[in-house]
This record gives structure tokens, sequence and C-alpha cells, in this order.
């Protein structure tokens, strides 16, 4: 009997001493942030009164918010645009040649292994306006000196740039992973019907890819939106504010201005969106079908 | 694809590969280039290719800045939250993997979606409570908080590599003698070994670059090198000698264990999408 009992419940003793962490540091935080998100909370003060839906319509009206969503927008969509097209191009002519493709691939991980700290100091030295080394190389191809991170213009390109050399390598191995798993079937038969170079990228390579291309761009997209220790280090989400992303403002009004409640309805939208977009992809692709596939 | 390759389509090929590899390697040895160098050396409008090589940056970092005391934080929080990560992700990943739970795929589901969740939003409420407790700059404050970020991804790394054991291996395993919990280390451990590599690797590279939660949990006594690195920068003076000091030995020992385990690296990266 006792054997019995221990087959039916020894599995839920193994895994929950993980299941609890997992819990404890997901459910708690996210009902304690609902909660604190409707009073006027401080860490520092006593009374923390209730006060409604002021923090969400505040939020609504304050100007610095909907700038943060845009710098986020924007940021998340040129990153993963452009890392997802200069891997993919990448990957293509990497797994053309003869030699050298375990060489570049082992040289394209650095880039991925680098603390973001390290990769944002390392560029806001070398987009130093007097003696930043890209403004050297600058001049050497003929364009004048730029002040990078503090110009109003350049200072959210300065961010995009340090994301894609950091991240472009992550989209280029992992299509060349799926490309390396096509099969030459369908290029044979593709090929056979007379298929021009762009149609069997089109027909053939992309379709193929279709399940690595979601996982890519999904993974990106996620880190990509929480962007901020690179920023930390570069332009602390100036100037004024053209590099505040959502990630960026919650840090400012929790830490900065210790507005705990207001940060915490920041915090809600954030969660509002990462969480429905992510079950329209879910909805998209089912995990557990294409497990078995791959 | 493979076919009809102009001679001087390879050597195009070959220019914006190589071309595309100095723009990714360039910045790294540029730092270690910086990190060599004297001041005078470092901050000039024309950049010095040829110097006298200088150890003055790292002395200072490791002698008189506790960078060594940094590094060792790090390496202690990074390898104690690793080995939780691994063992409480085969806790979960164990169970699902070989029995059919009821909503296990809707736990595992859930599982995954705490990747997606922005540290930002975490960090308010466990800020709070860990202040309350008196957890604030203390080790374990940061080893559970890492081992909560890579349980998700160690969970579903493990979860592939244990369904791809046939279960019969274990069947008989049992049939011979063994108990489950005898079985699973005689038999399934072994099998599985390459995906507890990928998931350790993850676990510590994602522990060890972490600069978010060890930025507000952690104080004068637990700091990280992530952490400490970022107080050479301040509003009067930025000392980029230093920072590329500091900075190279925060990439050097993660450079080297990611170009040894290459493979486990990919397939960790796409949570096992790729298999390494």
């Amino acid at each position: 009997m006792k054997k019995l009992r221990l087959a039916r419940t020894g599995p839920y003793l193994v895994m929950a001493p993980g299941m609890i962490l997992l819990l404890l540091f997901s459910i708690y935080p996210v009902l304690f942030l609902l909660k604190i998100s409707f009073q006027e909370y401080s860490p520092i003060s006593i009374r923390n009164p209730f006060v409604g839906f002021a923090n969400y319509t505040n939020l609504f009206q304050d100007h610095n918010f909907w700038n943060a969503l845009k710098v986020t927008a924007i940021f998340v969509v040129s990153t993963v645009a452009l890392e997802f097209a200069i891997g993919l191009a990448l990957a293509i002519i990497l797994n053309r040649l003869p030699i050298g493709q375990r060489l570049f691939q082992s040289i394209v991980l650095l880039p991925i292994a680098m603390a973001p700290t390290v990769v944002g100091l390392m560029f806001r030295f070398m987009m130093n306006e007097q003696y930043g080394v890209l403004n050297y190389f600058m001049e050497l191809l003929g364009f004048s000196r730029q002040a990078w991170l503090s110009d109003l213009h350049l200072a959210l390109p300065a961010l995009i740039i340090t994301d894609i050399w950091q991240w472009t390598p992550f989209m280029m191995i992992i299509l060349l992973a799926g490309l390396k798993g096509i099969p030459d079937e369908p290029y044979e038969a593709a090929s056979i019907d007379g298929a021009s170079p762009w149609q069997m990228f089109r027909y053939v390579t992309i379709p193929q890819l279709s399940r690595i291309i979601s996982i890519a761009l999904l993974l990106r997209t996620i880190d990509a939106f929480r962007i901020y220790d690179t920023i930390y280090m570069m332009t602390k989400g100036g100037p004024i504010n053209v590099t505040s992303t959502l990630s960026w403002i919650v840090y400012d009004q929790g830490f900065k201005f210790l507005e705990f409640g207001y940060g915490a309805a920041i915090c809600v939208v954030m969660l509002i969106i990462v969480v429905s977009f992510i079950s329209l992809i879910m909805k998209r692709m089912n995990l557990f079908e294409a497990e078995g596939s791959r | 694809m493979r076919h009809h390759r102009s001679k001087s389509g390879l050597t195009l090929q070959y220019a914006i590969v190589i071309i595309a590899m100095l723009c990714f390697v360039f910045p790294i040895v540029w730092m270690i280039l910086t990190s060599l160098k004297n001041e005078n050396d470092a901050f000039t409008a024309v950049p010095k290719w040829l110097f006298a090589v200088t150890w003055d940056n790292y002395r200072t970092v490791l002698v008189e800045r506790e960078f060594a005391r940094f590094l060792l934080n790090s390496f202690l929080v990074s390898a104690i939250s690793t080995v939780a990560s691994v063992i409480l992700g085969c806790g979960i990943a164990y169970p699902f993997a070989r029995y059919n739970l009821k909503g296990g795929k809707n736990v595992l589901t859930w599982i995954l979606t705490l990747r997606i969740v922005p540290p930002i939003v975490s960090i308010l409420p466990i800020y709070l409570v860990f202040s309350k407790i008196g957890l604030l700059d203390s080790y374990i404050a940061l080893v559970l908080m890492y081992t909560f970020m890579n349980l998700p991804l160690a969970t579903w790394l493990l979860y592939g590599f244990f369904k791809d054991v046939p279960g019969e291996i274990e069947e008989s395993a049992l049939v011979d003698g063994n108990t489950r919990f005898t079985a699973f280390f005689r038999v399934i451990f072994p099998i599985i070994g390459p995906g507890l590599v990928s998931a350790g690797l993850l676990s510590f590279i994602f522990a060890w670059n972490e600069f978010l939660f060890a930025n507000i949990l952690s104080g004068p006594h637990v700091r990280t090198a992530p952490v400490g690195l970022n107080e050479y920068a301040t509003p009067v003076s930025v000392l980029w000698g230093q920072i590329a000091a500091a900075g190279t030995m925060i990439i050097i020992p993660i450079a080297i264990i990611t170009l040894i385990l290459q493979r486990k690296m990919v397939s960790g990266l796409t949570m096992g999408a790729v298999k390494g």
C-alpha cells in the first residue's frame, strides 16, 4: 500500500521545490503589482492610500509613457527586423562556403555570450565624440564626426546599432542551423522544374525554415522588449527622453522617484502587452505538436 | 542551391563574410587593446595600434578597487544558482516527461511563459519583500533570483532531453531490481548528460552577465562584477582603461567556455529548438 502511494505522490514530491519557487516568484509579484497599482505607494511612506484608477488615468495622460511606448516599439521593430534580415543573409552566404564555416560560427558566438553591460560601456567608449574610434572610421570614410550618444537624432539609432552588433549573430546561428536541416530533395525537385534561385528561396527555403524563423523572431522580440542594461550603460534614457523605453521609465519611477504605485501601473500595462503578444503567437504555433517533428 | 558556383561569386561571398566577421570582432579586440594601454595612448583622436603594453589597469582594478572580490561574488552566485536550476529543473521536467500527468502541457506552457515576463516587472515587488525580510545585499537573494530566472529555460531544455529517453530503457532497469531513484541515476542520467551541460552552461552565462537584479538587490557586500564595472563610470569621470580591463575579465571566462561548448550553447539559446 505504502509503495503504491509513493508511486502516486512521488512525481509531485520531486517537482515540488521547483514549482514552489516558480509560483512564489511569479504569482506573488503579479498580484502585488496589481494591488499597488491602485495605491499611491512608496517604499518609504507608512500610509499608502488606495487611489482607485488614478495611476492608470495619469498614465494615459503622461506624455512620458506614450513616448516610452513609441521608443520601445521603434527599438523592438527595427532591431528584430534588421537582425533577422542581416542574420538570414549571412546564414545563407555562410552555408554555401566550402571552407571556414566552423571558424566563422565560433567567432560569431562571442558577442552573444558577452554581458550587455560590458557591450554597452564598450560601445559608449567607441562612440565618444572626441576620442571614440567610430568617429575615426567615419572620417576615414569621408563622413563628419558625430556626438552619437548626446545627439537627439542619433542616440536611439546608436542603441539600435549596439543591439544589432550583439544579437545579429544569434539570428545567424539559429538560421544557419535551420538551413543545415533542410534536405536536398526539395531543391532538386525545384531545379528540375526550372525554378530560379529566387523562387527556390521563396518557395523552398522560407517554408522549410518557417518554424525556426518563428522561434528566432519570438525570442528576439521578447528580449528586445525588455532592453535595460545597455540603456543604463550608454544613455540613461537620454538625451531628454529619446531613449527612455518602458523598462527604463519603470526603473526611473520606482528607484529614482520612489513612485512604486505608478511604476506598478506601467508594469501591468507591460504585462498586458507581452501576454497578448505571446498568446497571439502561441495560438499560431503549437509547441507540443512540433516537438516530435524537429 | 548547391550547384553552379562561379569563382567571382565565391570571392564576393568570402569578402562579405570576412567584413562582417571583422565588424563582430573589432569591438572586442578594441576593448582588450584599450585595457593594455596607458591613459595617453587610450585617448587619442587617431587610434594607436602600436603602444607599450602596460598591466597597470588590471593591477589597479584587481588590487585597489576590489574587482577580484566582485568576480568571486559573481562566480559564487552564478555557480550555486546554476546547480540549483539544473537540479530543480530535472525535478520538474522528469515527471512531466515520464508520466502522463493531468494538465502537464498547461503547466509546461505556463513555465515557458515565465521566460517572457520582463525582469523589470518582477523587481519592484521582490525588492520590497526582500527589504522587508532583510535579504537585500545577501547571497541568498541573488541565488534565489537567478535560480528563478533560469529555471524555465533549464526545465524546457531538460524536458526535451528526457522526452527522448525511451521508456523501455528505464523499465528494463526497474526489472533488473533498481528503484525509480537508482534507475534515474544509473540509466537516465548518463543519457541526458548533454542536456544537463546545455542547461547548466546557459544558466551560468545568464547569471554571470545579469545586471538589473544585481544592481538593485546587491549592496556593498555581494556586489557582482557587472555592477562593480559600472562604478568606474561616474558622472564626474569615466575611467575607460579600468573599465576595459574589468570588462575583459568579465568576458574572458565566458568566451572560453562558449568556444569549448559551442554546440551546447546553440541548442540552449534556442530553448532546445536546435539540438546540440
